[in-house]
C-alpha cells in the first residue's frame, strides 16, 4: 500500500469549511434541481460538500460555514467510492 | 359559459383567495416549479369528472367531479404549518354560499395525501381531494 496524498484533489477548487470543531477544505457544489411531487414541481438547490472523511465527523443539523457562507448539514455524510471522501448535503441558513 | 366543473374550480379559487386576502397565493394550472419564496401556496386542480345518465330524466346527466386543494409550504415542521392552512381552507369551502348554489349540499372531502420533497429548504404538501355531484343537460356541458 502507498500513502495517499489527498491534498492535490482539493487544491484547485477547495473552499475553507468550518463546522463545529472541524476546520477542513471541501469541494462545494450547488446544482439546481426541480422535484416533481405530484400536483406541481418545486425548486431546490442540492448544496453539498465533498471532503476527506477523516477530517470531519459531521452530523445532521450542524451549523457552519462554507467559504464564509452559513449552511446547515442536512443528513449524515455518505462515503464516496472507497470512502476516503464523503459527501454531505447542506441547507443554506 | 364554462362547464360546471370549470365553474366549480373558479369558485374555489375565488373563495380561497378572498378569504386570505392575498397572504396565501391560490393558483391553478401551475406548470413551472414553485420557487423558494413561494410559501405557502394553495394549488387548485380539477382531477376527473365521471358522468352517468340521470335516472329521473333522460335529458340530464349526473356528474361526479373530483378536485384537489393542495397546500404547499416550506418549513421544518411542514405538516403542522400546512395543516393549519388546510383547516382554514376547508372551513371556507364548506361555508361558501356560491358553491352551495352550484352544488347544493354534495361537496365532501374524500382523501388527503401528505408528501414531502427532497429540497434544501424543507418542503411538504397536503393534497386534499373533494368530490361533488351536480346535474348537467346532456345537450351541453354549459347548460
Amino acid at each position: 500500500m502507498f500513502a495517499e496524498d489527498l491534498t492535490g484533489y482539493l487544491a484547485d477548487f477547495g473552499v475553507p469549511c468550518v463546522f463545529a470543531s472541524f476546520t477542513f477544505t471541501a469541494i462545494f457544489d450547488q446544482p439546481e434541481t426541480v422535484d416533481d411531487f405530484g400536483p406541481a414541481k418545486v425548486q431546490s438547490a442540492q448544496y453539498s460538500i465533498r471532503f476527506v472523511t477523516s477530517q470531519a465527523a459531521l452530523t445532521p443539523g450542524l451549523v457552519g460555514t462554507v467559504g464564509g457562507v452559513a449552511f446547515k448539514t442536512r443528513d449524515t455524510p455518505r462515503p464516496y467510492a472507497d470512502g476516503v471522501f464523503s459527501t454531505c448535503l447542506l441547507t443554506k441558513v | 359559459m364554462p362547464s360546471k366543473a370549470e365553474q366549480v374550480a373558479q369558485r374555489v379559487v375565488t373563495v380561497l383567495a378572498a378569504a386570505n386576502t392575498g397572504a396565501i397565493a391560490v393558483v391553478r394550472d401551475r406548470l413551472d416549479a414553485l420557487t423558494r419564496t413561494e410559501s405557502p401556496v394553495i394549488l387548485v386542480e380539477l382531477q376527473g369528472e365521471d358522468s352517468d345518465s340521470f335516472s329521473n330524466s333522460p335529458e340530464l346527466d349526473q356528474d361526479l367531479l373530483t378536485f384537489g386543494v393542495c397546500v404547499c409550504v416550506r418549513s421544518d415542521d411542514w405538516q403542522t404549518v400546512a395543516d393549519a392552512v388546510r383547516v382554514q381552507a376547508h372551513a371556507q369551502l364548506v361555508a361558501d354560499g356560491g358553491l352551495k348554489l352550484l352544488l347544493a349540499t354534495s361537496l365532501r372531502r374524500t382523501k388527503s395525501d401528505w408528501r414531502a420533497a427532497d429540497t434544501d429548504v424543507p418542503f411538504g404538501s397536503i393534497n386534499q381531494l373533494y368530490q361533488c355531484k351536480y346535474l348537467t343537460r346532456n345537450a351541453g356541458l354549459d347548460l
